[in-house]
């Protein structure tokens, strides 16, 4: 999984759910999305539910915090290394 | 006079120092660690000159330091003045001198930002403690009516009011929920509520007055359900308080009618907003928990009660918010100024123990408080909740002045005119702002959302913000707000058609791609 698809991925998602299309352009990756109010605690589950759903990430709970979902480059690299440690595991059981 | 409020903690040390009083997380203080905690907080502050009578900002998330940090202001003979987590600096900023703070405490991360802020008019704390700190005992004895705590909430004319609570006003409040709710040593406590919500009183306070334990749900998982219902097995929760949004959520995505009730699941309180019916049926199939809808503003903390019994399931519309409870008296008042009757509808007025001191900076508050409330008398003393007088509403629990987020996104420079309004109810409830741009000037949405994210807490923030060219008026000149809500939803449906045509063209061009 590589970061650069991940943040595309949650762009999309960031844009069409909670922007309305955000069609003026505005958000980038390094948003501060916690700090503008883009996302919320109701909105970080939402975005939670895609990653799982759309990326079959599961992001553990001790991750969720404000430093990990500051901007769109944080959250990437988060769902990254969840992923990286979850393929390390499978490999561990196999 | 009655005890302090920090004594429950100090009598709680001294009768079952083992026991767990506090945890978040993998983070955990019994009440022997609590105490001692409390107490190194204390001499910390009063190092600072912080004594009693002072007022001391809290900014953090939820954490063990934190409870353990409130202890330590009231011991001092000071009140805590909580500050959410996720509250932007320019409001921490404007709290802390609008309550004269005396000093502000965050955690280590956020320091260096406050003090920039901060320092010439406030020392600045780090709520992390040493842990050679002197922990011998602190506790200042104080007055009934002496301040403990200042809550501020969102107001209807712009500005946020301080809600002072005294000592004796928490404690009436904390007693009764104790008897109520019959807690005891044996009982775990969710704290779903952000500190700044007067719901976290009863978490925190009904399990220190019985050496129960009260386990803090940090705020980014408050509604991720998949992890609030986990959170409830696996804390093996006895005694559950939230907004109902929270219940619905778990209900509806978080799978938690799917697995049987946890044993220990014993009491389940709901407060902050209507709970539509089918929710509370929904729960009453599911759990044998007692059920009980708590009411009242920040202003009397909760001032009427009503458990859930079979009959009012077979009702169409939320429970009743019962009958007055915590030792207040609460009537309702017709527009006439009479007291109305079985059948009649009025503003419910609060007299009593549990209520405030009077908001921070205003005089006194004096004879009963008038909630802003509209009830309807079902029977003698039992009221159903109908609306508000005042054009303030409620967001997934949290009260907010939409005077208040109309003026914070109203001083963007570009922006000449903004009215906000809510499209939707319960956990659909949105905030939805409607901007007029100054001429020649085209801000974004996003740009006018992160102006207000500077100054409102963020359940204030609107959800989508529509730029245009005016806003409609009723024929006396205000603005029509129903009018708005309205073109929000065509708006809404404008954009989902769009949605699903796209939708439609790219499975169109894939099929076609697939031949």
């Amino acid at each position: 999984m590589k970061q650069a698809e991940v943040e595309l991925a949650l762009m999309e998602f960031i844009r069409e759910e909670f922007l309305w299309g955000d069609d003026d352009r505005e958000l980038t990756t390094s948003t501060p999305l916690l700090e503008w109010g883009i996302i919320d605690s109701l909105r970080t589950a939402l975005l939670l539910g895609h990653v799982r759903e759309g990326l079959g990430v599961f992001v553990s709970p001790t991750q969720i915090n404000s430093r990990n979902f500051r901007d769109v480059t944080t959250i990437a690299a988060l769902v990254v290394a969840e992923a990286g440690a979850a393929e390390a595991t499978a490999k561990e059981h196999a | 006079m009655s005890p302090s409020l920090h004594q429950l903690v100090i009598d709680g040390a001294a009768w079952h120092p083992d026991r767990l009083a506090v945890a978040c997380g993998t983070n955990t203080l019994t009440y022997r660690e609590l105490d001692a905690a409390a107490n190194r907080f204390a001499h910390r502050l009063r190092a600072l000159g912080v004594g009693r009578g002072d007022r001391v900002v809290l900014w953090s998330d939820k954490s063990t330091d934190l409870v353990a940090a409130m202890q330590g202001v009231l011991r001092l003979g000071a009140a805590y003045v909580p500050m959410d987590g996720t509250a932007p600096l320019a409001r921490v900023v404007m709290l802390a001198a609008d309550c004269g703070a005396a000093a502000v405490c965050t955690d280590e991360g956020r320091l260096p930002t406050v003090r920039a802020a901060i320092a010439r008019t406030a020392p600045c704390l780090d709520l992390r403690g040493e842990s050679d700190a002197d922990a011998s005992p602190v506790n200042q004895e104080t007055d009934d009516r002496e301040l403990a705590y200042i809550l501020y909430t969102s107001g209807s004319t712009g500005t946020p009011k301080g809600v002072c609570i005294g000592h004796e006003t928490a404690r009436a409040f904390v007693d009764w929920a104790v008897r109520e709710l019959a807690i005891g040593p044996e009982d775990r406590l969710a704290n779903h509520a952000p500190l700044v919500f007067d719901l976290s009183v009863l978490d925190l306070y009904a399990a220190f007055a019985t050496g129960a334990s009260v386990h803090l749900l940090p705020a980014e998982l408050a509604y991720a359900p998949v992890q609030l219902v986990a959170f409830l097995h696996e804390e093996r929760i006895s005694v559950w308080y939230s907004v109902p949004s929270a219940l619905v959520l778990m209900i509806r995505d978080g799978g938690l009618l799917d697995r049987p009730a946890p044993e220990a699941l014993r009491v389940v309180c709901f407060a902050g907003e209507p709970f539509p019916i089918g929710g509370v049926r929904a729960l009453a199939g599911w759990t044998g928990a007692r059920l009980l809808n708590l009411y009242g503003p920040t202003e009397t903390n909760v001032c009427t009660f009503h458990e859930v019994t079979p009959a009012d399931l077979v009702r169409d519309r939320p429970v009743p918010i019962g009958g007055a409870c915590s030792g207040d008296t609460v009537w309702v008042r017709r527009p006439d100024g009479t007291v109305a009757g079985p059948g009649e509808e009025g503003e419910l007025l609060v007299s009593g123990p549990t209520v405030m001191l009077g908001y921070w900076g205003a005089p006194p508050q004096r004879g009963p408080y008038p909630t802003g409330d509209i009830v309807r008398v079902l029977a003698e003393c039992v009221y159903d909740y109908v609306g508000r007088r005042d054009h303030t509403v409620k967001v997934r629990g949290h009260r907010i002045g939409l005077g208040e987020v109309e003026l914070a996104l109203g001083s963007h420079p570009d922006v000449d005119d903004v009215s906000v309004v809510v499209a939707g109810s319960g956990i659909e409830a949105r905030l939805v702002a409607f901007v007029v741009p100054v001429r020649d000037r085209t801000p974004g949405p996003l740009a006018v959302k992160s102006h207000g994210a500077r100054l409102l807490p963020s359940y204030a923030l609107p959800d989508r913000v529509h730029i245009g060219p005016s806003l409609p008026r009723t024929s006396n000149g205000k603005v029509d707000r129903a009018a708005l809500v309205r073109r929000h939803t065509e708006l809404v449906d404008q954009r989902a058609e769009r949605r699903l045509a796209a939708a439609d063209t790219a499975s169109a061009g894939q099929e076609g791609r697939g031949q």
